[in-house]
């Protein structure tokens, strides 16, 4: 455990970082295309909503079509950001989302019922919390990954 | 499923979230007084402690905030001598993290002078309960040690070097 602590956190500051207030604003969309996917059932919007997880996920939340949309339309109506973002911690919460989402779209094209609702659902919590008081549980989440995890590495 | 249905689902989802945001809101940040043996030694950090106060920041890469913790304990540990600021990657230090308990980050553990674990914060730690934390765990400026040219009282504004975000003007 000797050359570990520092360097594993991104304590370089990854450069320059990202405004912060995208990956909120993300959130909301988000939030708003689960709440829809709810009340509608449908597998197709839930699949768009995976394939955006999937472009954040893998391709950073940068390159995502809502983070497109927040530069496009409102970034210039607002003042510059009071502070930038490590855009890691927003990347894995688009993992946690496409976890989530694409077992459950999974699941509904296997035939099970009510996977498109209960998947989005959980999502759409999940991305609320994010927008609205920007808290991060896939965050959460990770860290009790690591605590359950069986096997202590302590050097890596 | 019908209509009415969906919209009841829906209508249930939307008040979990809001209680929920509304409980992550209200709980803050979390800072209770420490008062037992839990203890982190020099060997266990892997560098020295800070001869009065160390502060023990528990991370990991998808912590949002961790960053803003992170920035105002450096800007504390380089604003006064006897204070030291360790940052634990959560992931590498899977021991640490089961001892003290760890279940969010940031954490952050205020240790005095013998490595004794006097304060926690946790949740939406911000820069006054830093600087609480800090005044509470460090000895008063009355301690016998008191050298009037080196020790920093408990309010740093003697800063020689401008903070980020201060505004300074030069010419």
């Amino acid at each position: 455990m000797a050359d570990a602590p520092p360097a594993a956190v991104p304590a370089t500051g990854a450069p320059a970082g990202i405004d912060p207030r995208g990956p909120r604003f993300a959130a909301g969309i988000t939030a708003v295309v689960l709440a829809v996917t709810v009340l509608t059932g449908s597998a197709w919007l839930l699949a768009a909503q995976v394939a955006v997880f999937a472009v954040g996920s893998l391709f950073g939340v940068q390159r995502s079509p809502y983070a497109w949309l927040y530069r496009r339309a409102v970034r210039p109506r607002l003042g510059p950001p009071a502070e930038l973002e490590d855009p890691a911690p927003p990347r894995f919460a688009q993992t946690v989302g496409l976890t989530v989402t694409g077992i459950a779209l999974l699941l509904a094209i296997a035939g099970v019922d009510l996977a498109v609702e209960i998947g989005a659902g959980l999502a759409f919590v999940a991305a609320f919390l994010n927008a609205s008081v920007n808290y991060c549980l896939g965050c959460q989440l990770y860290l009790l990954l690591l605590r359950a995890r069986p096997t202590p590495r302590t050097s890596h | 499923m019908n209509v009415t249905n969906r919209l009841i689902g829906l209508f249930a989802l939307v008040v979990v979230a809001v209680a929920l945001a509304a409980l992550v809101r209200r709980r803050g940040v979390r800072a209770r007084e420490v008062t037992g043996t839990a203890r982190l030694t020099a060997a266990q950090l892997g560098r020295p402690l800070g001869a009065e106060v160390t502060f023990v920041q528990f991370s990991t890469a998808t912590c949002a905030t961790c960053r803003p913790v992170r920035r105002t304990l450096g800007e504390l540990a380089a604003d006064a001598t006897d204070v030291a600021h360790v940052e634990l990657d959560a992931e590498h230090h899977p021991d640490l993290v089961r001892e003290h308990r760890v279940l969010t980050t940031p954490t952050v553990l205020v240790l005095d002078r013998a490595g004794f674990v006097r304060r926690r914060l946790a949740g939406a730690i911000d820069r006054r309960a830093l600087h609480e934390a800090l005044a509470a765990v460090r000895p008063a400026a009355t301690t016998p040690t008191t050298t009037p040219t080196t020790t920093p009282t408990t309010t740093p504004t003697t800063t020689p070097a401008p903070r980020p975000g201060t505004e300074v003007h030069h010419g």
